[in-house]
């Protein structure tokens, strides 16, 4: 018995075809993967399915009969729970406050509000601090309060967009007990990912989607990994052959550091010539803090932090000439939202005197260049005066990623340099990791992914409260190992 | 999907508040029997239909888009000032002190030299304060800048009670007449019009010329996001003590044009709320030099074209150009809330931006 299901859907936006006669069946009580790259549509199909979308042909049907979403609150009447990727709550409130909210009938029954998101929480094994503002709470907390109103609201199929791309290994894979929990419970989820893993470790059924339109439409069980990477992608290039490379001059160097805001360890830290070192951990143990600092954005609590001897802590201006590149986590933080991609595109390169003479800006330069920039790295839409903020997170990804790394930088500090890229993306902004360190780019990856760390890195460290718990070559990596460092637990070694 | 060129999109919000503004002042001219075509017509003919009419309507709009000019280059950086109006009068003081303290000892080009001189440096002393504020406190600039337009004002009036007082004059609050050589020679057309005017349009095309510079550019990135503006090398502290400087000697200038080149000595109501047009014709010129100018004019067209519009209605009082005014000015206060309410949207669906809320989200971190 189908719960809710998209039968040929099409959707057009403008001239552009989001969805291309599009079939999903989402059955009660089973977990129901939706992947594809970038751009390959399945963002729409949720919208669709959420009712924040019209489908421009094709039926929605809910129990076996058609229905036609007025909007978001007429699919929340009808059991349809969301938890987008962008999470969608007020930081400054509680999450029960977020809750009435989206129940303005509750507005004056604050208790009774409490009360069933309390319920629903403790029924779904839910445990988050429901009375304390969204903004205090870790990421992963506030994906589970998003599922917590969800329920609250009554949902009976969930629609999770990307909930794992901020999240670390253990944490994600708490959220994915729940959501299997919840399945069994007779939920029918739909799950929007990336990683085949995920697709592996939960879901039963799975839908390919390329180009808007379905490319494989099958049990798990009865598919390849290279089954979905082919009908997502088609074929992926394979990875250069690793070149033996004879790490340089130390480069980037953190001398005794004590990262802001966290009092602990002091970190000895150094990254040579051509060098990738991985920096692995649970989230909020510093990442941010460490890339940070190493870019010479915020200044340590202590220490120094030298670019081939050039003292940058908390020098950004230093660090920018001294050659730093750095994609920081959030990577709105380093575009323009507001203004055209090439004022952007260009940040990095106004001491070229292609781009600036006497004192004057040459935009048509600058215009070709941005247009250069996109055509390399994929950016779509391949528009240089649209403004940053409109582009997907993705393309925004690989526009940062591009024209940091664009002419081998003396230092890059990648934060996330692949967090929510498709498969092929990912791919390519990793050779162009290798390439800059092969030739001779001191990179710093922080990283979520352990598989990305271990794919890339000649050398890992572990951060744990701020400070350094384990530092091994990745021809040492040993996921054990990992994992007890990561938890905080001695490392036996 | 948005994907609206930037442009497009600051444009049309300007756009849509002053249709509705236009649409407020239209009722007010039906409401009292008048037609509309007769308003506009006469409208017209009052600002623009003869050469005394149109020299006087570029006559006010002169200081306006000199004011304008120096406040957008602050809104770029996200500052906003209101201060002007206060600038305006420093400056005028500072250039009217100056021209009486040297009287008839200087030649003519020395003594407006000295004058504009005198009035940049007054206007820009009065910005500096609420600059100095927020780079060192984060002391909100609108608040200072705004209570300081108080303290410029009530100084002028006592100034004008005690030192700069007219010894010639018996009651009211005013300087002497400036020296020859301090004043601002008349351009040779109908109606009065100095020759600030034309200094203005040579400040107008520099704007134009530095809108394509390099520290432009730097300024934009630095109203976007200050740790990329860092990273070259425009700190907070430069970013917001210059634009603000900046924005301060344009009102100043403005102050001493007006008495310089209208009134010839130092009154209580030198400034007369051009300072506050000036944020609006600066907003709904969208920071462009050019389009300042032509906001400028139709803010200065409302006032002269409002005799003109009781003349063709007979009904509609002269004060409908007033009326106007404050409907553009509050047009322009929403266009920029807009843009603002924008911008912090943007950034907070960013979860965090710049320098010092990133820090923030970490201690927060920490602390959870």
């Amino acid at each position: 018995m189908p719960t809710i299901s998209l039968l040929g859907v099409s959707k057009f936006f403008g001239g552009a075809q989001a969805l291309d006669g599009v079939d999903l069946v989402l059955e009660p009580g089973t977990v129901h993967a939706l992947v594809g790259e970038n751009g390959a549509g399945k963002s729409t199909a949720l919208k669709v399915l959420a009712g924040l979308e019209q489908p421009s042909s094709g039926r929605l049907t809910l129990d076996g009969v058609a229905v036609a979403f007025s909007g978001r609150r007429a699919s929340i009447d009808h059991g349809v729970g969301l938890v987008p990727q962008q999470l969608s709550l007020n930081p400054e409130m509680t999450l029960v406050e977020n809750f009435v909210l989206t129940r303005p009938a509750l507005l004056a029954h604050r208790r009774e509000a409490q009360r069933i998101l309390e319920r629903v929480a403790a029924d779904a094994g839910l445990a988050v601090p429901l009375r304390t503002p969204v903004r205090q709470l870790a990421l992963a907390q506030r994906q589970l309060g998003e599922l917590a109103i969800a329920l609250a609201q009554g949902a009976r199929i969930l629609l999770l967009d990307e909930p794992t791309s901020a999240l670390g290994p253990y944490e994600s894979d708490a959220l994915f007990e729940k959501i299997a929990q919840l399945a069994a419970d007779g939920v029918a989820a739909l799950l929007i990912t990336h990683r085949i893993a995920e697709v592996r470790s939960v879901a039963r059924d799975v839908t390919v989607l390329s180009h808007g339109r379905v490319t494989l439409s099958a049990r798990v069980a009865d598919v390849t990994d290279d089954d979905l990477v082919t009908a997502m992608v088609g074929q992926i290039p394979a990875p250069e052959a690793a070149v033996p490379f004879v790490h340089g001059a130390d480069v980037l160097v953190l001398d005794d550091v004590v990262l802001p805001g966290f009092g602990g360890g002091r970190i000895d830290l150094t990254v040579r010539s051509g060098e990738i070192v991985g920096v692995l951990g649970v989230a909020g143990n510093g990442q941010g803090a460490l890339a940070d600092t190493a870019a010479g954005v915020t200044a340590p609590g202590h220490g120094r932090v030298l670019v081939n001897g050039v003292e940058v802590a908390g020098r950004p201006q230093r660090a920018d000439r001294a050659g730093v590149a750095y994609v920081p986590e959030v990577r709105a933080d380093f575009l323009l939202p507001d203004l055209p991609l090439t004022h952007s595109a260009v940040l990095r390169r106004l001491r070229d005197a292609r781009f600036t003479r006497a004192g004057l800006m040459r935009w048509k330069a600058v215009r070709v260049f941005t247009d250069e920039l996109l055509e390399r790295h994929d950016v779509r839409p391949r528009n240089a005066s649209l403004a940053a903020s409109s582009l997907s997170g993705g393309n925004q990804q690989k526009f940062l990623v591009g024209r940091e790394l664009d002419g081998a930088p003396a230092v890059a500090v990648l934060h996330g340099p692949t967090q929510g890229l498709d498969l092929y993306a990912a791919s390519a902004i990793r050779s162009e990791i290798r390439s800059a360190a092969a030739q001779g780019t001191a990179v710093l990856l922080v990283s979520a992914d352990i598989d990305e760390v271990r794919d890339l890195a000649d050398r890992v460290v572990v951060l744990s409260k701020g400070g350094l718990a384990d530092e091994f070559e990745v021809g040492d990596f040993d996921v054990q190992r990992v994992g007890r460092a990561m938890a905080g637990l001695a490392t036996g070694a | 999907m948005r994907r609206s060129s930037v442009r497009v999109r600051t444009l049309s919000t300007a756009a849509v508040y002053v249709v509705l503004g236009f649409v407020v002042v239209a009722a007010l001219v039906v409401s009292t029997g008048a037609g509309l075509g007769d308003a506009l017509s006469g409208w017209f003919v009052g600002a623009f239909g003869n050469g005394y009419n149109l020299v006087q309507t570029l006559s006010n709009a002169t200081p306006l888009a000199l004011v304008a000019v120096g406040v957008a280059i602050a809104l770029r950086a996200n500052v906003i000032t209101v201060g002007a109006e206060g600038q305006m009068i420093v400056g005028a003081i500072f250039a009217t002190g100056v021209s009486l303290w040297l009287g008839d000892s200087v030649a003519l080009p020395i003594g407006l030299l000295l004058g504009a001189l005198a009035g940049i440096v007054g206007g820009a002393l009065w910005a500096l304060p609420a600059a100095l504020a927020k780079v060192r406190w984060n002391v909100n600039e609108i608040l200072f800048t705004l209570l300081a337009n108080y303290i410029a004002t009530y100084q002028l009036v006592f100034l004008l009670r005690t030192v700069l007082r007219d010894p010639t004059s018996a009651g009211s609050p005013q300087s002497a007449e400036l020296p020859g050589a301090f004043v601002l020679f008349q351009l040779p057309l109908p109606g009065r019009l100095h020759f600030g005017a034309v200094i203005v349009v040579v400040i107008v095309a520099a704007a134009v010329w530095w809108n394509a510079s390099r520290s432009a550019f730097l300024v934009d990135v630095y109203g976007q996001r200050p740790i990329l503006a860092a990273r070259l090398g425009l700190t907070p502290a430069r970013a917001v003590i210059g634009t603000m400087l900046v924005s301060g000697a344009a009102a100043g200038l403005a102050g001493w044009m007006q008495v310089a080149g209208v009134t010839q000595r130092l009154e209580p109501d030198v400034s007369g709320g051009i300072g506050f047009a000036g944020l609006a014709v600066a907003v709904l010129g969208r920071g462009n030099p050019v389009g300042i100018v032509i906001a400028a004019i139709v803010y200065a067209s409302l006032g002269t074209g409002a005799s003109g519009v009781q003349i063709a209605t007979g009904t509609v009082p002269t004060s409908i150009g007033t009326v106007s005014q404050g409907v553009l000015l509050l047009a322009a206060a929403l266009a920029l809330s807009a843009d603002k309410l924008a911008a912090r949207s943007a950034a907070r669906s960013a979860a965090r931006s710049g320098v010092r809320s990133g820090a923030e989200q970490r201690a927060k971190e920490v602390s959870a």
